[in-house]
């Protein structure tokens, strides 16, 4: 657990540094990196296809965002995925708890959860404490 | 006539529309038998025609007929006297008393002789039985010599068994013509005594008064009897009749009279001809031919001495014809005017039955018209319905923005907010607390601009009913908002092309419309290509009825099928490095929807962008 490495592509700078500090909270051991869009993730992503060790555990992304979108990008996500030498977990991490955008989220198999924002420090433990896990994943909301 | 809805002019349409059917319709069943009427008369006349002249025919030929078969008994008693055996005592007035019994009972039985004479070789009268005007036979002792007169002379060369038959004349005594005339035919026959020795003749004389009465009887035309030189014996004008005979009278011929006629006529022995529209019919009677059959005794025929042929010709002129087609044609006319009233009545009742189906389609056509405008009066209504279904789907649609907006925009900041006020809580000491303001007042901050920006988006909302609507002139506002960006454009050499040579004036709010093309015109600007020379083209058109503004850039382009869904929605941004918060299009795209205007958009990254406004029925 010690060693997990997240992924966190938003371009919500504040909610970036929130993330920050709660995961630094929770572990100084467990890095965490970040995009502002899916299309820079993407870019990342694309550069470390078969450097397992850049590759992160867990990616939580946001649904909207410029340029390119949560959506999109695991569309892009999906066409790299048996080049990608690594298991990685996403999660959808959006302010939105429309039924219709968790509904589409089930349907895509690259998806491992939905999490609602705000997300507090119990909910990033609650879901390290899962991982990794080949169920779905939301935090209560 | 009840006017059921129809107006007075369609009745006087009506009317005149009656009058021609009937016409028509007359036209129609009247012509044929108009036609057959013609035919009718025409085949009718010429039936009656043929029929007139086979029956003029055959009456003439009856006439001719009653002359041979009266004159025949004359030849057979002249034969009858030749043969007689008279001697030549009987040819001296003083001997010949004893003939008086016999000669007497035969004249009176043959009343139509007048005379009955025996004439000497000299020519000299020698026995002579006359018929008395009362019809009393009378021996006659007041003999005359006839040695100058024509018929002696024509007959001293008779031989045996011969006959003479003189033409047609008057009586004559003692050489002056016997009044009233007395018109007559002599039979002259030689007699031979027992040794062939010439005595002298017979002569009787035929009065042809009778006959010439049957002749003229039963006529229904002009009936005309000639001699071979063309005088008259018979003719309706009696002053002809032996003209040529009677010297006070002014000789006159049927020659003299139609000279080309004659001619005509002459060529064949029976025939008929029309002449100046008269109809002529003609037959011959040759005494020695007809005469000639006639049997005496065992099978020997008369030997016929005679100049005479006759020729008998019914007239019948123009007017007489004329009446006789008159009457035939005033009973078709009489018939045609009885069609004519029966069709009449037809076609008037038929036209009428016509004119009431008219009436009827016409008063039908009424209430479908009645009844499209009731049609177009419910698609109004309908169209008025869908306008409104439009605009509210529209405010669906916006209402759903609007939440999606506050779900998303304003719920990430304010999570961020509660997230930041528990870590502060939690904060260590000043230091670290403090170092979590900025970040505060940035969430803040972004909170106010999308309260603004909310705010601008709801006041475009609510103002689509109180939103001035004024006359635009499109050149100024564009070179005004043009004017805005004067430097930009100079600096950096943008060519502006202009065209409104479709429409060049609408009535839509002037704000708002200043605010879509400020916002195209600095979208345009903003995302130009660096790499080649930019143009923006603003040009007028019109689609479908609908005026058409159309800002195309020949900058760098959109990806339409990656952001097609969310170019006009808020906070979406597609140019990375390029200034820009993604409210400007999300404000055109109100702001013309808001006063039923449309925007779509084309593009081709690295091509350029095309936004083109639909004016939705707009002046």
């Amino acid at each position: 657990m010690n060693n997990l490495s997240f992924l966190l592509i938003d371009d919500d700078e504040i909610f970036q540094f929130i993330m920050k500090n709660t995961i630094a909270e929770i572990s100084p051991d467990i890095k965490i990196e970040f995009f502002t869009d899916g299309e820079k993730g993407i870019d990342f992503l694309k550069q470390n296809l078969g450097t397992a060790l850049n590759l992160p555990d867990v990616i939580l992304l946001d649904v909207n965002m410029p340029f390119m979108d949560g959506w999109e990008f695991l569309n892009e996500y999906k066409s790299l995925q048996t080049e990608i030498k690594k298991d990685i977990s996403i999660y959808l991490l959006t302010s939105s708890n429309n039924p219709s955008d968790i509904a589409m989220a089930k349907e895509i198999s690259e998806l491992s959860g939905y999490l609602v924002k705000p997300i507090s420090k119990e909910g990033i433990k609650n879901l390290i404490g899962h991982l990794p896990t080949s169920e779905w994943y939301h935090n209560p909301f | 006539m009840a006017s059921d809805g129809i107006p007075k002019r369609d009745l006087t349409l009506i009317a005149l529309n009656l009058l021609k059917r009937l016409l028509l319709k007359f036209v129609k069943y009247y012509l044929p038998i108009l036609i057959l009427s013609v035919l009718a008369v025409l085949w009718l006349y010429k039936m009656e025609q043929e029929k007139l002249i086979s029956l003029q025919q055959e009456e003439l030929s009856n006439k001719k007929q009653l002359i041979v078969t009266l004159l025949k008994p004359m030849i057979a008693n002249l034969y009858y006297w030749e043969q007689y055996g008279f001697v030549e005592s009987d040819f001296d007035p003083d001997k010949n008393a004893h003939l008086d019994k016999k000669i007497g009972d035969f004249v009176i039985g043959m009343d139509s002789y007048s005379q009955f004479r025996l004439l000497d070789l000299s020519g000299k009268e020698v026995y002579r039985i006359n018929r008395q005007d009362n019809g009393k036979i009378v021996k006659s002792l007041a003999l005359q010599d006839k040695s100058n007169r024509d018929y002696y002379q024509e007959t001293t060369g008779l031989k045996k068994n011969q006959i003479y038959l003189s033409p047609l004349n008057l009586n004559q005594e003692n050489g002056i013509l016997e009044f009233p005339y007395k018109p007559m035919i002599r039979g002259i026959a030689p007699i031979f005594d027992a040794q062939g020795t010439k005595l002298g003749t017979v002569v009787i004389n035929f009065s042809a008064e009778r006959f010439l009465e049957l002749l003229k009887k039963d006529n229904l035309y002009s009936f005309i009897l000639l001699d071979r030189f063309g005088n008259y014996l018979v003719s309706k004008d009696s002053i002809k009749e032996f003209s040529h005979l009677i010297p006070s009278s002014r000789d006159v011929t049927f020659q003299e009279e139609f000279p080309d006629l004659m001619d005509s006529l002459g060529r064949v022995a029976t025939t008929s001809l029309w002449h100046k529209g008269d109809l002529w019919i003609k037959t011959e009677l040759d005494f020695k031919t007809e005469l000639a059959q006639t049997p005496l005794f065992q099978h020997k025929f008369a030997d016929i001495r005679t100049n005479n042929k006759w020729i008998l010709i019914k007239h019948l002129d123009s007017a007489t014809l004329n009446a006789r087609l008159q009457s035939e044609i005033f009973s078709i006319f009489l018939i045609n005017l009885l069609a004519i009233a029966v069709i009449l009545c037809l076609s008037y009742l038929e036209a009428k039955s016509d004119t009431s189906k008219r009436k009827y389609m016409l008063a039908l056509e009424n209430i479908n018209k009645e009844l499209e405008s009731k049609r177009n009066e419910l698609e109004n209504k309908n169209n008025e319905l869908a306008t409104i279904q439009n605009k509210l789907e529209l405010r669906n649609a916006q209402l759903l923005e609007y939440n999606n907006i506050v779900a998303h925009n304003l719920r990430a900041p304010t999570t961020s907010v509660s997230a930041l006020v528990s870590m502060l809580k939690e904060a260590k000491d000043y230091e670290e607390a403090k170092s979590y303001f900025p970040k505060l007042q940035k969430v803040t901050r972004a909170i106010n601009t999308l309260v603004d920006d909310l705010l601008i988006y709801v006041r475009i909302l609510n103002d689509d009913d109180q939103i001035k609507m004024e006359h635009i002139g499109l050149e100024s506002l564009i070179t005004d908002t043009l004017d805005l960006y004067v430097e930009t454009l100079d600096k950096e050499t943008i060519e502006v092309k202009t065209d409104f040579s479709a429409w060049k004036e609408i009535k839509f709010s002037k704000i708002y419309l200043q605010s879509v093309i400020q916002n195209l015109i600095s979208n345009a600007i903003k995302y130009r290509d660096p790499n080649r020379k930019s143009v923006i083209a603003i040009r007028t058109s019109w689609e479908n009825h609908k005026k058409v503004l159309v800002v195309e850039d020949n900058g760098v382009g959109v990806d339409l099928s990656r952001y097609g869904n969310d170019i006009f929605k808020l906070y979406k941004r597609f140019h990375r490095g390029l200034s820009g918060k993604g409210m400007g299009l999300f404000l055109v795209k109100t702001q013309l929807e808001s006063l039923n205007a449309n925007i779509e958009v084309s593009s081709e990254l690295g091509k350029g962008t095309a936004f083109k406004i639909i004016f939705d029925h707009y002046e």
